[in-house]
């Protein structure tokens, strides 16, 4: 056994994703390191190695928080906890998340995803984060939890707010803001007593004794939080995949028996909780790095879930995959609560959109970095309905005279990109990066960008006199066909 | 003036108007066709198949570039500053030669069934070939020759392969590579014969022979050389191309880009030719922005080139090392590393064109180490091939 390689990752400092994705991979490459930031932590990133801490939580422990850096002693329920008393405080989740619960909730929340889905069509598209991904899951809090609507919609910015300081202050001051909103929904329960999960939780008993009051609001914390940020991120990223990925939303538009499998391959390919921290009780070997007892170690769930050695071809989103063992849930002991709820949102999303006309990107999405070094999915996702039926999707199991094109405009002319000649060369990328990429599913170009602007004029010309394909047009706006 | 009209000529008349060169901009080729594109010459030879057009007419026309097909340049006078063409002197301020390669030729003239894939006219002989049908005889199993094979197969030819080296793509890709590649060639029924001791073709008027096989026509592919013979006694540099600087440059004013160039390459510090397409372009486009400028960069370039065969799309970036290592891509595909004092000189790849592209990324600039491109591109299964 050897002591661990230094590695200076920061996951506070993960700005995009593509040095989200490089940050990854060299942890991959490395194994078990050990980076000194944030006064010293381990790092594992290899599929085997995160089940191993996962499949051993009697050494690798919460208890000491989840959280790198953790500063002070201040703890969210469940995640910072141990048996025995984790067990109580995860029954206050799994006793309102059950199967049974979901499943009577189902004509509900079907309703629901119709109701915003068709709003959405309504527009023609819009920015689906804010529209879609983030109202979803508030206006699930409101009924799962009975929190008011008024107080739902302030816990996006008081969350962001948060997760801006949780690297420099103890945890219940970062959520300061978030207790104060939770403590007047505990009152007003208190007064009015609806019948609700709230008001039930006020009577609780925990081990025995009568639930405190720290206790209600760090659970209620953990509902207004957990509960709205990692389905919105989780349903970014679908959505991001769904438009950024036509032939495999041809895929599932033509066979939707393909969505639970689609919904499982986007939670793996995007990963909403990228890393979560444990701390050692004991010496412990991983992959042939000695661990001392006392350590603090960062779970990279993201990079497990794109390790090639579990997953072939990891980097691609293959709809066509068995995705399970990702660990976008985790694993074991603390296994996300809310997971059944989250596929289940996810797949009523998919089965109305497949209803629905083929869905474009309408301007780049914005992937972010990593929201309190752990959250990731679109900041926010312009998106469209196709109004052209040779754009968006198409049919693989029909034959199409005419060629698959997908555009993207300055104001004076239009770039369009034949997918059928395609090869995937690469010279465009090459020639005008921040236009095009290849896809690594289908080895295809894809225009990343839906506009661009003068400045951008010589990379575009280039790019398309670079294709060995002739696969790329430009062409007065005017002409366009 | 720009002589020679394929895709390094073209891009470059091009790019000096996006770049605002507002002068004068001359044209020249030898052949009498609008320039069109080389590499479908090998791959288009089905009975619908036509080669695409690197350019239209009324775009030169447009953009203010007179075009001259056929008429070579024949000579070269530099303290005059003209060329010398079959029809008339064509005076100069910037010269760009890119009057690319010709085919490496046999010692004996072909016989009538038979042709080098070069122009748009061999290309409409190779395929009448392949239309009438019968055995094709492929002369050179390099890039060229095994694309014609290839596509030839798929039109329902018979085809043997002949070459004087044991194995395929000698000169092109790394030995496992090109291993996979014959094995895909042998399963779609092409015969290979390698290591045949004298490549001539016989023939007459129906039919062609080589190495005892008789085939209904030939095709030779057995390299190319620079077609600089214009430029002899010029006083420019030759020695396997035009010898130019960094930037490309032979002389003051006169540049030479595409297949004919033989630079000082920044990516390696040494004089390099590289017959790709891709280079090419690059050529042709850098060499308008320096005239333009009215500065000569450095060009730097790591090689990239990609061949088409039965549907299977082989890329090479870089160069080859002395040692190679075997990996396989994330979804399984096979992605030979090339290596030289365990950095990674050449990546190839077979129906890989992200993980191409993440190499060509990683080592646009430097070599880097081979445990750093495994992690890169997600490579696994490490076997040392030899």
């Amino acid at each position: 056994m050897s002591a661990a390689a230094t590695c200076p990752f920061d996951h506070h400092a993960l700005g995009d994703e593509v040095s989200i994705r490089r940050s990854y991979d060299r942890l991959r490459a490395e194994g078990v390191v050990r980076s000194p930031e944030h006064g010293g932590f381990y790092v594992l990133s290899r599929h085997a190695d995160v089940m191993a801490a996962l499949r051993d939580p009697a050494t690798f422990v919460s208890g000491r928080g989840t959280r790198i850096p953790a500063i002070g002693e201040d703890k969210a329920i469940p995640l910072d906890y141990d048996p025995p008393r984790h067990s109580g405080y995860r029954a206050l989740f799994t006793d309102r998340i059950s199967p049974e619960t979901v499943r009577d909730m189902t004509p509900g929340l079907t309703a629901l995803v119709g109701e915003l889905l068709d709003a959405f069509l309504a527009r023609g598209g819009g920015e689906w984060v804010a529209e879609v991904g983030l109202a979803l899951p508030l206006k699930v809090l409101e009924h799962l939890v009975g929190f008011s609507a008024e107080t739902v919609s302030r816990f996006r910015v008081i969350t962001e707010e948060s997760w801006r300081d949780i690297a420099s202050m103890p945890l219940d001051e970062a959520r300061s803001g978030m207790r104060e909103l939770v403590r007047q929904e505990v009152a007003r329960h208190r007064g009015t007593r609806p019948q609700d999960y709230i008001t039930q939780l006020l009577d609780r008993e925990i081990d025995g004794r009568p639930i405190t009051d720290d206790e209600i609001e760090r659970t209620l914390m953990t509902f207004a939080i957990a509960g709205h940020e990692t389905t919105m991120n989780a349903s970014g990223w679908l959505l991001h995949l769904y438009a950024g990925d036509p032939r495999s939303q041809a895929r599932i538009r033509a066979d939707p028996s393909l969505i639970p499998q689609y919904v499982e391959e986007a939670l793996r390919f995007g990963t909403p909780v990228q890393t979560l921290g444990r701390y050692t009780t004991r010496d412990v070997d991983v992959d042939g790095v000695t661990i001392p007892a006392g350590s603090r170690v960062l779970l990279v769930y993201a990079a497990a879930n794109h390790d090639p050695a579990r997953f072939d071809h990891a980097d691609e989103f293959d709809v066509d995959r068995s995705a399970a063992g990702h660990l976008t849930f985790g694993f074991g002991r603390h296994q996300c609560a809310g997971a059944l709820l989250a596929r289940t949102e996810l797949r009523l999303l998919l089965e109305k959109l497949v209803t629905l006309p083929a869905i474009v990107p309408a301007g780049e999405a914005d992937l972010g970095g990593l929201m309190g070094g752990t959250h990731h999915g679109p900041r926010s996702l312009p998106l469209r309905f196709a109004t052209d039926p040779a754009e968006g999707a198409r049919d693989p199991h029909r034959e199409e005279a005419t060629p698959t094109l997908v555009r993207s405009s300055s104001t004076t002319e239009v770039l369009e990109l034949d997918l059928d000649r395609c090869s995937g060369y690469g010279n465009c990328v090459f020639a005008a990066p921040a236009l095009f990429d290849l896809d690594l599913g289908s080895n295809v170009a894809v225009l990343v960008k839906d506009t661009w602007d003068e400045g951008e004029r010589a990379a575009v010309a280039a790019a398309v006199g670079d294709c060995p394909a002739h696969a790329l047009r430009l062409r007065d706006r005017e002409h366009r066909a | 003036m720009i002589v020679g009209a394929s895709v390094a000529g073209v891009r470059c008349a091009t790019a000096l108007r996006d770049a605002g060169h507002d002068g004068r901009i001359v044209l020249l080729d030898a052949e009498d066709e609008t320039p069109y594109d080389k590499p479908p010459l090998s791959k288009n030879l089905a009975p619908d198949d036509g080669v695409p057009l690197l350019v239209e007419r009324g775009v030169l026309g447009a953009r203010g570039i007179e075009f001259h097909g056929g008429r070579p340049a024949v000579g070269l006078d530099l303290s005059r500053r003209v060329v010398e063409t079959s029809d008339g002197v064509i005076a100069f301020d910037d010269l760009v030669i890119a009057s690319g390669c010709r085919p490496r030729r046999l010692p004996a003239p072909l016989p009538p069934r038979a042709t080098y894939v070069r122009t748009k006219d061999d290309w409409a002989r190779l395929r009448e070939a392949v239309a009438r049908g019968g055995r094709l005889l492929v002369v050179g199993a390099g890039f060229l020759g095994l694309e014609t094979a290839a596509a030839a197969r798929r039109q329902g030819m018979q085809v043997t392969v002949f070459d004087v080296a044991p194995q395929v793509l000698r000169r092109g890709v790394p030995a496992s590579a090109a291993e996979i590649i014959a094995a895909g060639h042998r399963e779609e029924g092409v015969e290979l014969r390698l290591g045949i001791s004298s490549p001539t073709v016989d023939g007459d008027a129906g039919g062609a022979v080589v190495d005892g096989v008789a085939g209904d026509f030939a095709i030779v592919s057995i390299g190319a050389v620079p077609a600089v013979d214009w430029l002899a006694g010029s006083g420019l540099a030759l020695d396997d191309g035009v010898v130019c600087d960094s930037g490309l440059r032979a002389g003051e004013g006169i540049w030479a880009i595409g297949d004919c160039a033989r630079w000082h390459n920044a990516r390696y510090g040494e004089l390099r030719r590289t017959e790709h397409w891709t280079t090419a372009t690059q050529h042709g486009r850098h060499v308008a922005g320096s005239i333009a400028a009215g500065t000569a960069t450095p060009f730097g370039e790591l090689p990239y080139v990609w061949s088409d065969q039965f549907g299977r799309r082989i890329q090479t970036v870089g160069v080859g090392g002395d040692e190679e290592i075997t990996c396989r891509a994330p979804d399984g595909a096979p992605v030979v590393l090339s290596v030289r004092d365990d950095l990674v000189t050449g990546v190839t790849t077979i129906d890989a064109q992200a993980v191409c592209l993440k190499a060509r990324l990683l080592l646009r600039d430097e070599d880097r180490r081979v445990d750093e491109v495994r992690g890169a591109l997600g490579l696994g299964g490490l076997a040392p091939v030899r």
